[in-house]
């Protein structure tokens, strides 16, 4: 493996607090070491004076990978046969696809922008072996999957039955089963409901056939989370997503942290895609942004995280989500296409194309959202930066995000192309704030790093860590990031240079290399009688429910292409 | 009338791989010299050559800056390879002397293209204006628009007439213009349509106009099929496109109820009967036949 010694960079490293400090860093092994380590006769020595050195990115809710993102693929041609590269021998492979890309772009464009570690946030666990096939095919990248839990109905019985410990050794036993990472939470309870009623829920709403609420749902589920330890403890996308008046239903979301019984330290509840659960009136004519409310109580919870959704005006984006009773409403207000589909026993879904415009009310309302949320928040560690690509728009348009956050200008430009009338009831337009490189190194390396509970070898450039670097030719000591906030957002589309597990995989914004990351997912530990327990439970539960059987079901470590097994000591006895 | 500059381009070999031959078209000949012209890209099998690797090319040494005054003559065997001829043309002639592939006058905005031999898939796809005229059959989606584009972006105004049969999916989202199956079509022609005609002289497969808003289709012969989302609305003694008409009585359905649609299906009475009984019965309407 080659060596490799940085000199002179321009270092922004929040989880080492270094704040722009001029450094040179070394890689042997693919992890990072002290400069004095490298061997100059066989290093490779990157010049990089003048330009900013940061960890990796980390993108911690990005739908890359699973049935629904083939399916979209499958009902969008048009999105592909005019976007095409084609390969280029020796090792660089064909790219299609704006809003859905196939697998290699995704790979290439997220190491184009620096961009090294991705989550795959929502995969029904029955369809998870497909999700693990398209992140085996996934180049560049490390990658981790969140299953759905929220509707299953192995899940609500072992709840209704106030099983809790039965229900933590269950989910314990999917996540190790699916080889996933983390807990997802998608309108808990509404596909239940969905399924059997054609009608959504809200948080104090009756799950139909069950003695629930979807409030009862996350509670027991982020508990469970509490006593597996789990590094992300549970990621919920929140009920009536995409409703005006949905932010209240946030809020009391975001404050159920408050009864719950917390255990392990972090944060125990990160909601997501926050733009689109964030919206005041009581009608689509009346619709405000609720993000500055939602940014106060994010200030004086300190159990609470949450990422923006943000969505970007002018670009087609596909949305795809376990919300199938949202995807409903959506594909009637679009009267194209969409596609549906219910997993049996565990969850549905819906993907419906949709293009956000400048010029309307209800979509320039959605991009301040996003930004409010983020520019109001106190606490940067909380907060992190996405599009729920393809949701809100394509995660290319991350540096156009950085661009609105860093400066005030890119902001007041963009506004000027959006329609006046919303944004006059939005705050967006009188907050001056403008992030520095140090914040934006924050909200998309250090705190998702801190989030998914890696930040002992993700998210920083200290010692030992895994060398994932990203190098931009910017330079904020001669250029002004507000002013030209332009040359920012381009050199964050191409990367000046990609290092990742100690290879150089992009140069000037070209790739150069392929390398294929690891997959991540957690064992926790589940003592040896409750494993026996659960599986005589699900034997007969699968009999009862499912139509393949308990064996097909289990995922084998050998399916992945580079697994990664994180062991968790939990508080089951 | 100006003075016709005529371009002979002929292949040199039977080509094993579809050719990608956007710029053999009008418009991008105009003003350039014979050498330009020679060195214009082609792709082989997605490989970039240039003209003269694969053509000969014979013709007045500097072409004429009038689109309009051109005529480019393609001839060779395995012309049947070459896909894109006259992409976004917008004057001149094209004439193909045999086959020719997919995609011909694919968003050609004027002028003209004849194919003497059969035609691929996608003739005139998203066409604009100006006109086309395969003496063969052709494939499927003739003035259509592309898969998972919306309705009403296929063709919009030109003609195009097919003096054999058509494949599947005829005019499928067009807007505007006329298409002329003087053969047989298959199915689903008028799928997703929102303007326009297309008359089919002959037969058709299952299920023409499904989907469509507006516009008209027309078939003279028998017709495998039609939905029950049509309203029957009336008999027609007999139907006229431009300058074909077609002597004898019509019944005229309403399509497609299924998207509030307000088409018009033309469909032979005398050769029909049987599918219009079976209507009746499916609608439990009265359908007067005098
Ligand atoms: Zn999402």
């Amino acid at each position: 493996m080659v060596q490799i010694l940085i000199k002179n960079g321009l270092v922004y490293d929040p989880l080492n607090s270094i704040n722009g400090e001029v450094m040179d860093l070394g890689v042997k092994n693919g992890k990072i070491v002290d400069p004095s380590e490298v061997n100059l006769n066989e290093a490779v020595v990157v010049d990089a004076s003048g330009k900013v050195v940061l960890p990796g990115g980390i993108d911690i809710h990005s739908h890359i990978a699973g049935p629904k993102v083939n399916v979209g693929r499958l009902i969008r041609p048009e999105d592909h046969y005019l976007t095409n590269i084609p390969h280029k021998p020796p090792f660089k492979r064909a790219e299609t696809g704006l809003t859905v890309p196939n697998v290699f772009r995704i790979g290439y464009d997220y190491a184009r922008m620096g961009y090294t570690f991705v989550a795959e946030p929502a995969t029904p666990p029955l369809k998870t072996r497909h999700t693990h096939e398209e992140l085996n095919a996934i180049p560049m990248i490390d990658k981790m999957a969140f299953v759905l839990v929220d509707s299953n109905w192995i899940v609500l019985d072992l709840i209704q039955e106030s099983r809790r410990d039965m229900l933590t050794a269950y989910l314990g036993w999917l996540l190790y089963a699916t080889k996933t990472y983390s807990l997802k939470i998608v309108d808990a309870g509404s596909d239940a409901a969905w399924m059997i009623k054609g009608e959504g829920l809200s948080l104090d709403d009756q799950v139909p056939g069950y003695n629930l609420t979807p409030k009862d749902i996350i509670k027991a589920i982020a508990e469970s989370a509490q006593q597996l330890n789990l590094p992300h403890k549970v990621h919920v996308h929140c009920n009536r997503l995409g409703y005006p008046g949905n932010y209240s239903i946030t809020i009391e979301t975001m404050n159920l942290t408050k009864d719950l019984k917390i255990v392990s330290e972090g944060p125990a509840l990160h909601i997501t895609h926050v733009q689109f659960t964030g919206y005041k009136g009581d009608s689509w004519g009346s619709l405000e942004s609720g993000g500055e409310d939602i940014a106060n109580v994010l200030n004086v919870n300190p159990y609470v995280t949450l990422d923006m959704g943000q969505v970007i005006p002018g670009r087609p984006a596909t949305t795809m989500t376990a919300d199938a009773p949202f995807e409903f409403v959506l594909y009637h207000l679009t009267r194209w296409k969409w596609s549906t589909t219910d997993t049996e026993v565990e969850t549905a879904s819906g993907i419906v194309p949709y293009k956000y415009k400048k010029k309307s009310y209800v979509n320039t309302v959605q991009w301040a959202i996003g930004l409010e949320v983020v520019l109001l928040s106190k606490d940067l560690w909380r907060v992190f930066l996405t599009t729920d690509h393809p949701n809100g728009g394509p995660f290319i348009d991350y540096p156009v995000v950085m661009s609105w956050l860093m400066s005030k200008r890119a902001r007041e430009d963009f506004m000027a192309k959006l329609n006046r009338k919303a944004l006059k009831k939005c705050v967006i337009t009188s907050i001056d704030r403008e992030f520095t490189l140090y914040d934006i190194a924050i909200i998309t390396r250090a705190s998702p790093a801190k989030l998914l509970g890696l930040e002992k070898f993700k998210g920083h450039l200290g010692v030992g860590a895994d060398a994932d670097i990203a190098i931009y030719d910017i330079d904020p000591r001669t250029l002004d990031l507000s002013k030209d906030y332009e040359k920012v957002s381009k050199a964050f589309r191409r990367a000046y240079m990609t290092i990742k597990g100690g290879e150089i995989i992009v140069k000037d914004g070209e790739i150069v290399k392929q390398v294929y990351g690891r997959t991540l997912y957690v064992k926790p530990e589940i003592p040896k009688d409750m494993i026996v327990e659960i599986e005589k439970y699900l034997d007969s539960a699968f009999k009862k429910y499912y139509s393949i059987s308990l064996r097909n079901f289990f995922i084998d470590e050998r399916e992945l292409r580079n697994p990664m097994e994180i062991p968790l000591k939990t508080s089951l006895r | 009338m100006s003075v016709k500059s005529t371009y002979i381009v002929k292949l040199k070999y039977e080509p094993k791989v579809p050719i990608d031959a956007r710029n053999i078209s009008p418009n991008t000949f105009t003003g350039k010299s014979l050498n330009d012209i020679l060195k214009l890209s082609v792709l082989e099998g997605g490989i970039s050559v240039e003209l003269k690797d694969l053509f000969d090319v014979d013709g007045p040494s500097n072409a004429p800056e009038d689109v309009n005054s051109i005529e480019i003559l393609i001839e060779g065997f395995g012309s049947g390879k070459l896909r894109y001829i006259g992409y976004r043309m917008s004057g001149g002639r094209i004439v193909v002397k045999g086959d020719v592939g997919h995609f011909a006058g694919y968003r050609m905005s004027g002028g003209s293209i004849l194919i003497e031999g059969k035609a691929g898939s996608y003739v005139g796809a998203k066409m604009k204006g100006g006109s086309i005229e395969v003496m063969k059959g052709c494939g499927d989606c003739v003035g259509g628009k592309l898969p998972g584009e919306k309705p009403g972006k296929g063709m919009s105004s030109g003609e195009i007439i097919i003096h054999g049969d058509a494949g599947s999916q005829v005019g499928v989202g067009m807007k505007g213009g006329r298409i002329i199956i003087e053969g047989s079509a298959g199915m689903l022609c008028g799928l997703n349509m929102m303007g326009g005609t297309i008359l089919i002289q002959r037969n058709c497969d299952l299920y023409p106009g499904a989907r469509m808003t507006a516009g008209r289709v027309i078939v003279g012969g028998v017709v495998e099929g039609i939905l029950p989302s049509f309203y029957f609305d009336s008999i027609v003694p007999s139907v006229r496109v431009g300058k074909i008409s077609m002597n004898k009585p019509f019944a005229m359905f309403i399509a497609d109820a299924i998207v509030g649609g307000r088409g018009s299906v033309y469909i032979s009475l005398e050769e029909n009967k049987s599918l219009i009984d079976q209507y009746k019965d499916l609608v439990e309407e009265r359908i007067e036949v005098e």
